[in-house]
């Protein structure tokens, strides 16, 4: 009896011809993110198994699956030879300690083996029924756990109890590439998860405010990187120096539309970097209505200075649902880091809410944006995890 | 140009020659001195003659080596605390604050004095606090934030007449060979760090009243006569019995220098930007000064690029954006704000403290057009 893990994909079922494309990049997944652990990865129908690996790695693996978008459920599997006695004995090992309501399912695919899969599962249930039957009864509609017995054409069976659920989604690179800003809350990791689950990969961007912003603020938004780069395989991390821009805006412009302008400034570097490095897409982590720079009114007028289009998943999200999100995936202790980020500081006391357009540009022509901007994007500091 | 060390009070450069001469602990006489063989014993010896060098300064106590100035004050909290009250102030090094926070969590009845403007402890509402069941007192003796200096002598024999019972600490990390004193019979405990006197970190010493029972912290090997298990730090002891010589002979002359340090800065601060909140008998090691309105941290990044390196009160935070003690006697948020720590050592030159003085009030202007 040898331990293996069974991966399931989602979706991809469902892209036709493009479905080879789609495997190669979620295999490539889960190869890169298990590259330092000895295993075999077995290509079967429809899900991949893991195997000849040691018990110790087990949780490491399983981690790490946890986190490759589309795949869709993983199971801790035995796999011992199709004969009824040996099926049997692993049966009552994996149910052992077990409570509850549970019933067999059984897929012969061997059509040699002499039971036919109802009359299978039927008699193992009756093994298992007598040995536990204190702890456990049959449900066939609404058991709370089942045992899987999947007789293979290989003479081997695979059996297993667990299935436990992974993020879903596409594998990352089927969705071309996007431009995330990180800022260094709670939002923006949260929106590049979102985006690298539908399979996009991603490069960030952090605008930095040094001497007004720390070096620990920027470290925490490296680490944030690196949580982040878990689920991406990787993730290069631009780094801008935006001090200046903030204290022109600040020297020359009204204070109320201290963020408004702010924002369009780094709007326009993103796009510079996305175009630059082969992003199709900018994200952010804007939720309608947030503050003031995330009034419809503020997006406005930041998404007027860029023509790639702007993915904003958390647009419709209460801080609440996106809080859950980032605890789930290990961000949210790493956002409330107390570091300031850049706009604290500056914040006038009275934003603009719902500014007007004219307002906007009569205002930035004191500024002599596209010096601002090409000086901004001389000194991009490259952080890669 | 070379850095400007202005944060002694977080840690000093260690002493080199008092190292070097040191340094053999570390090669050639590693030995465990709780061994038995001649080498080992030879260490143990050297360890002893330690002991002496601090006993000559505070002839009627004993002292016991710690791992740190923390763990001096830990072992004072938790070995000496009775069933009865804890009196403590809000000044206190979080060594201190934190551990008595603990047995207040545990149930004990601990009582916080209120600080007066330049973070001295209030003698008057302390002594309201003491009464004849309190079992433990711990006054910090120079306050690390703000260098205001607590007659605990004078303290200690106030507390003992109303509890006589008590035990007296005081954590003396920030005090111990920089303000003069001749510690009292009153005061039972008194903790002590190397590394704020050019000693080594991982070294701190218990001072001790003898008539006190054994209480260790630690329990294991029984070094320290029992007092705090675990094998000597002997290197770190070493080097910080020569430093300790040294300084503790010099504390009047070292004072009156840092004292003409302090000077120079609060002379040459710009005043329409810094208000100066030590107080003029605060020790003149710290200095804590406000740039009103401005925020220290940002200051603090901008004079670090000028290679000079200051404290803040505390970090820039969005959770608890304030220094817990200075705010105990200070409610105005924009002096809060603007909080910076300014700690000498008699190594610093005059002239590092007028070139940072320089550079604190440029950036001071700097930042405070940037912020309107």
């Amino acid at each position: 009896m040898k331990s293996v893990i069974i991966v399931r994909y989602c979706e991809i079922h469902l892209k036709g011809k493009n479905k080879k494309f789609f495997e190669k990049l979620l295999i490539n997944a889960i190869q890169k993110s298990l590259s330092d652990i000895p295993h075999k990865l077995a290509v079967m129908n429809a899900r991949y198994l893991i195997e000849d690996f040691n018990e110790n790695d087990y949780d490491t693996i399983c981690e790490r699956l946890s986190k490759i978008f589309g795949v869709h459920s993983y199971s801790p599997a035995k796999v011992v030879k199709s004969d009824f006695d040996e099926i049997a004995k692993c049966c009552l090992e994996l149910v052992d300690g077990k409570t509850g309501t549970f019933k067999v399912n059984t897929n012969r695919a061997d059509k040699k083996f002499p039971l036919p899969s109802p009359q299978m599962s039927r008699e193992l249930g009756g093994v298992l029924l007598e040995k536990y039957h204190e702890n456990i009864k049959v449900d066939v509609i609404n058991p709370s756990f089942s045992v899987n017995v999947d007789i293979r054409e290989s003479g081997e069976t695979l059996i297993y109890t667990d299935v436990i659920k992974g993020f879903g989604g596409l594998p990352v690179g089927s969705s071309g590439k996007g431009l995330l800003l990180l800022s260094g809350g709670i939002d923006s990791p949260v929106a590049g998860f979102m985006l690298a689950k539908r399979g996009m990969k991603l490069e960030a961007l952090h605008f930095h405010s040094y001497p007004y912003t720390s070096e620990q603020a920027l470290d925490k938004v490296k680490t944030l990187a690196k949580l982040i780069s878990y689920f991406t395989g990787g993730l290069k991390l631009h780094i801008v120096k935006f001090t200046h821009i903030q204290e022109q805006i600040h020297e020359h412009c009204p204070e109320e539309l201290m963020i408004t302008l702010m924002r369009r400034f780094m709007m326009r570097i993103a796009e510079r970097i996305s175009v630059k490095n082969g992003c199709q897409a900018i994200v952010t982590g804007e939720s309608l209505g947030q503050v003031a720079s995330q009034t419809v009114e503020s997006i406005t007028s930041s998404n007027s200075v860029v023509t790639q289009p702007v993915f904003r998943p958390l647009i419709g999200f209460d801080k609440l649902e996106i809080i859950e999100i980032s605890q789930k995936i290990d961000t949210f202790e790493t956002s409330i880091l107390p570091y300031e980020d850049c706009c604290t500081v500056f914040l006038p006391k009275f934003p603009a809410i719902k500014p007007k357009m004219e307002t906007i540009l009569r205002a930035e022509s004191a500024l002599d944006v596209e010096a601002l901007v090409e000086s901004a994007l001389q000194d991009v500091e490259i952080f890669e995890v | 140009m070379g850095i400007i060390y202005l944060d002694n009070a977080a840690t000093t450069a260690p002493n080199m020659p008092a190292l070097e001469e040191a340094l053999s602990y570390a090669k050639e006489n590693f030995f465990n001195p709780s061994a038995k063989y001649r080498e080992a014993q030879d260490v143990s010896k050297k360890l002893n003659a330690c002991h002496e060098v601090f006993l000559k300064a505070y002839p009627k106590k004993k002292v016991v080596f710690t791992s740190c100035g923390t763990e001096a004050d830990n072992t004072a909290v938790f070995s000496f605390c009775g069933r009865g009250n804890v009196v403590t102030s809000l000044g206190e090094h979080s060594a201190v604050n934190n551990a008595v926070l603990k047995l207040k969590e545990k149930g004990a009845n601990v009582r916080f004095a209120k600080l007066t403007d330049g973070g001295r402890v209030d003698v008057e509402d302390l002594l309201k606090l003491v009464d004849k069941d309190t079992s433990f007192v711990s006054i910090v003796h120079v306050n690390n934030e703000t260098g205001a200096i607590n007659d605990i002598n004078t303290i200690a024999k106030k507390v003992k007449a109303i509890a006589p019972k008590c035990i007296f600490h005081s954590d003396g990390v920030q005090g111990f060979c920089k303000v003069s004193v001749k510690l009292c019979d009153e005061i039972d405990l008194y903790s002590v760090s190397a590394h704020k006197i050019g000693g080594l970190k991982g070294v701190g010493a218990l001072i001790v009243n003898p008539k006190l029972a054994t209480k260790p912290y630690l329990f294991g090997g029984g070094q320290e006569n029992g007092f705090r298990s675990g094998t000597e730090n002997v290197l770190g002891i070493v080097q910080f019995a020569k430093v300790f010589v040294q300084r503790y002979a010099n504390i009047e002359e070292n004072y009156q220098k840092v004292l003409s340090l302090k000077q120079i800065l609060i002379d040459g601060l710009d005043k329409s930007i810094f208000r100066v909140v030590s107080s003029n008998d605060a020790s003149p090691y710290i200095v804590s000064v406000s740039a009103v309105g401005l925020r220290g941290q940002i200051l603090q990044n901008m004079l670090n690029d000028d290679g000079i390196l200051v404290g803040t009160g505390s970090a820039c935070s969005s959770k608890n954006p304030h220094s817990r003690i200075i705010s105990s006697f200070i409610q105005d948020k924009k002096v809060l704000d603007g909080m910076l720590r300014i700690s000498f050592s008699p190594e610093t030159s005059a002239q590092d403290v007028k070139n940072a003085v320089e550079r604190l009030n440029f950036n001071g202007a700097k930042l405070k057009q940037v912020i309107r």
